[in-house]
């Protein structure tokens, strides 16, 4: 799943251990979700979403060819 | 959690290999290991024995409580996953030793050995699952 974590992140001149804080995740895991690499749960995913400043969770995990 | 808290043993963000606790969690778990080794290796008394194995287990399974509530879901999916595959490759290793134990009578069956290659064994399955899984995800 392709995300822009990294992008709102860096607009909010966020560090991954600061999101890590915020969303009370590993850094590593912060760093999985920036490369796309794991898939997190609808509550982990709303959770960055917010602490991002965002509304929708589209707007920061992309879905597409996912179904 | 009875006696151990979770913030002792939440990991720090430092990668898999450098795996950093806090230090009241690595006091824990070296007072743990100590009244173990302190119990088995400096008596030979039974009652002690057993009383040191009791206080470990009690200890280690504390620990591992608090440590599973200080993971995040990624680290919680991980650590099932290699949990599940240590317990798999702890039965089956037991299973082939049994059967070189009974097959081959020159080889006097011992408990104490047949538990220890199976820890060793399920610990080195449960170290590789981690950092494949951390690898990958």
């Amino acid at each position: 799943m392709k995300t822009k974590i990294r992008e709102y992140r860096k607009e909010l001149k966020m560090t991954q251990e600061e999101l890590a804080e915020t969303v009370d995740v590993t850094r590593q895991t912060i760093i999985a979700l920036e490369q796309g690499r794991y898939n997190p749960s609808l509550i982990l995913a709303y959770k960055v979403t917010k602490a991002l400043k965002r509304k929708n969770i589209e707007e920061v995990f992309i879905f597409e060819n996912e179904i | 959690m009875v006696i151990a808290k979770p913030e002792w043993f939440k990991r720090k963000n430092r990668g898999f290999f450098s795996y950093q606790i806090a230090w009241q969690g690595a006091v824990y778990l070296i007072t743990a290991i100590t009244v173990l080794l302190i119990g088995i290796l400096f008596t030979q008394s039974l009652i002690i024995n057993l009383m040191s194995t009791a206080i470990f287990l009690f200890l280690f399974m504390d620990a591992l409580g608090a440590s599973l509530k200080s993971m995040d879901e990624r680290e919680k999916t991980h650590s099932a996953i290699a949990m599940r595959n240590t317990a798999w490759g702890m039965i089956i290793t037991m299973i082939i030793m049994s059967i070189i134990f009974s097959s081959f009578s020159g080889i006097k069956a011992n408990l104490s050995i047949l538990f220890m290659v199976t820890a060793l064994i399920g610990g080195i399955i449960n170290i590789l699952t981690r950092y494949k899984l951390e690898k990958e995800s």
